[in-house]
């Protein structure tokens, strides 16, 4: 599939410490891409990366098939970059109509598209108030309206929510889901789990600068769920780990529940683990495929930073 | 580049801490011209107890040559001289803060990060922000060049007995300066060299807001360097000798003080030389060697301001 971002081996560093270490990334025209990791695990450097801001040491980066130093390219790129920037004595309606006619945009098109925008988030009403005045939420959804006033192809979100009321993350969250159904490309990097296994098909998963998962969000969420099975006795229970151990498979003690083992099911299915176990006169009481979130796969992913 | 400019204008005409830079150095100029203005008219020379009538007389003399004297900077065109000499450290300072805000404010702010993004072209972004910085020192200079030539007709100050100054009686009465009027070019060749020196303010200013990424480190370190190369500057002079007597003239603190003062001998307004002629150490350079040398160190420090902002990470 045609790539909106195409990174090869993007290295930096930050006096001795690799912000970024060899991360490749290949991110589909028209899917919403999460990008997960703990604070501190180089999201924000890789999103500077991708967009010119910081030059990498190594590694090489295609947007939307162009550099991004290139203004063609950029052009079609709309982009929330951590906190949100404006000039504090312009209001609102000046920051959008400044950055228009910086991208070129004629005097009465960049205006037009300063009033779309603030109408998509939400604060047309107060256009002509003075941003120095707005509240961190109000801020936030401003950055917003900024990133789609070019009416971007490739929309990359570096936490979009941060500081926004219960209604303003809905309020996002449902504006991400309508940029995607119009077949634009998110990349959206956030801490907020249960946003990205809503919304993305794709999720990357990063830690200390490297990437230690890539793929289907679908596909990552089944690496992650356990075949739990419970025994009457102890005894069967540690007899079924030994069977199971034997077979290659490892097996661990629930946290929640007694004399029961969880299994990754990804080597044998479940049926293939009850017929070896009763091969063994083992009988499970119980056997249950638990489906793994995705907050789970994330901290085993991420060793619980 | 159009858009670049028409962009920063929208930025610009809402900055009041621009407006009044460029409007307040020219009411400050005009208010220390007429503060000056009226002084001259007031005794230069007073005497108290019973004088002598022949002594009274000699006495008067002096003072319609003092009061001559004291009224020369006030007439046209001199007076573009003295406006613009009264604002030269206003035009410094306010030159040397707009830079520093105008480059540092993007990057306390952030907003350099959006700039990039919507015009990658860091060039034409900062060619624009220099053009409109230009454009207001200039526009700041010309205001007080114009106030300069209208001031002797608002603040009409009386020549007195001019021909007192050239009185035999009168030699050594004055102090070092010029007796003699300042023609129209000589006025002008003073202005334009401060002007040189506030361009100077305004580059290194910058220089320094764009390397260090805020608007009150760049002016600081700005002045320190100032200060520093100065003290340096005299320090060599007063030492060196040989060719070396050389090195501190190219100095960036000397040469705008020899430029100054080069403008100063050139129209008139003193013996020669100027500024820091009277250091130990001084060479005299040729006005146009001088002159280059300070352009050198403009299209320098310029030419900084791209190479800075163009290898610079955004990690706003």
């Amino acid at each position: 599939m045609d790539a909106a971002i195409e990174a090869r081996g993007l290295v930096r560093h930050f006096g001795p410490v690799p912000a970024v270490d060899g991360i490749s990334l290949h991110v589909p025209r028209g899917s919403v891409y999460g990008f997960l990791g703990p604070n501190g695990s180089g999201k924000t450097t890789t999103i500077r990366l991708l967009l010119g801001l910081l030059r990498p040491e190594r590694g090489s980066i295609t947007l939307l098939g162009g550099s991004p130093h290139d203004a063609s390219c950029l052009a079609q790129v709309g982009a929330v970059v951590e906190r949100p920037a404006f000039y504090p004595y312009l209001s609102a309606h000046e920051n959008l109509r400044l950055f228009a006619t910086l991208a070129g945009m004629p005097s009465a098109v960049g205006s037009a598209a300063a009033d779309r925008v603030l109408g998509v988030v939400g604060l047309s009403a107060v256009a002509g108030r003075k941003v120095g005045g707005f509240s961190t939420g109000m801020k936030q959804r401003l950055a917003v309206a900024l990133a789609l006033l070019r009416e971007p192809t490739l929309v990359i979100l570096d936490e979009p929510t941060n500081g926004l009321d219960p209604a303003g993350v809905v309020g996002v969250r449902d504006l991400i889901g309508e940029l995607a159904r119009s077949g634009r490309t998110i990349f959206l990097s956030t801490h907020v789990l249960t946003e990205v296994e809503q919304l993305c098909d794709r999720v990357a998963v990063l830690q200390r600068g490297r990437l230690v998962a890539e793929g289907l969000t679908r596909e990552l969420l089944e690496r992650g769920q356990r075949l739990a099975i419970a025994f009457d006795t102890g005894e069967e229970a540690a007899k079924a780990a030994r069977v199971l151990a034997d077979a290659g498979l490892a097996a661990d003690a629930a946290d929640d529940r007694e004399n029961t083992l969880l299994v990754a099911p990804d080597r044998l299915g479940s049926s293939s683990i009850n017929r070896l176990l009763a091969g063994h006169d083992l009988y499970p009481a119980e056997l249950v495929l638990r489906r793994a979130s995705l907050e789970s796969v994330f901290l085993e992913l991420t060793d619980g930073v | 580049m159009g858009s670049l400019l028409r962009a920063d204008w929208l930025r610009i005409r809402r900055r009041w801490d621009v407006w009044i830079i460029v409007l307040g150095i020219p009411a400050m100029a005009l208010l220390s011209y007429i503060t000056g203005a009226i002084s001259t008219g007031g005794p230069q020379i007073q005497t108290s107890g019973d004088v002598p009538p022949d002594f009274q007389a000699q006495m008067a003399a002096q003072d319609a040559a003092m009061r001559a004297f004291a009224a020369l900077p006030y007439q046209f065109p001199r007076s573009i001289a003295t406006m613009v000499e009264g604002a030269t450290m206003w035009l410094i300072l306010g030159a040397a803060f707009l830079a520093a805000s105008m480059l540092g404010s993007e990057f306390t702010w952030g907003t350099i990060r959006n700039v990039v993004l919507f015009r990658p072209d860091r060039r034409g972004y900062l060619s624009a922000r220099l053009a409109w910085l230009i454009g207001l020192v200039l526009a700041t200079f010309v205001a007080v060049v114009a106030l300069g030539t209208i001031a002797p007709v608002l603040v009409r100050v009386d020549p007195g007995n001019q021909s007192a100054l050239t009185d035999a009686s009168n030699m050594g009465l004055f102090p070092p300066g010029p007796t003699a009027s300042v023609g129209l070019t000589g006025a002008l060749l003073v202005a334009a060299s401060l002007l040189c020196v506030a361009l100077a303010g305004m580059a290194l200013a910058g220089l320094a807001a764009l390397k260090l990424r805020s608007t009150a480190s760049g002016i600081l370190c700005a002045g320190i360097y100032a200060i520093v190369e100065g003290i340096a500057a005299a320090l060599l002079m007063s030492r060196a000798t040989g060719d070396l007597r050389y090195v501190p003239q190219l100095a960036l603190t000397t040469r705008l003080a020899g430029l100054v003062g080069d403008a100063q001998a050139a129209a008139g307004l003193s013996a020669g030389g100027g500024g820091q002629t009277g250091s130990p150490g001084w060479v005299a350079l040729p006005p146009l060697v001088g002159a280059a040398i300070v352009a050198v160190w403009l299209l320098g420090l310029l030419g900084l301001w791209f190479v800075v902002l163009r290898r610079a990470d955004i990690d706003e």
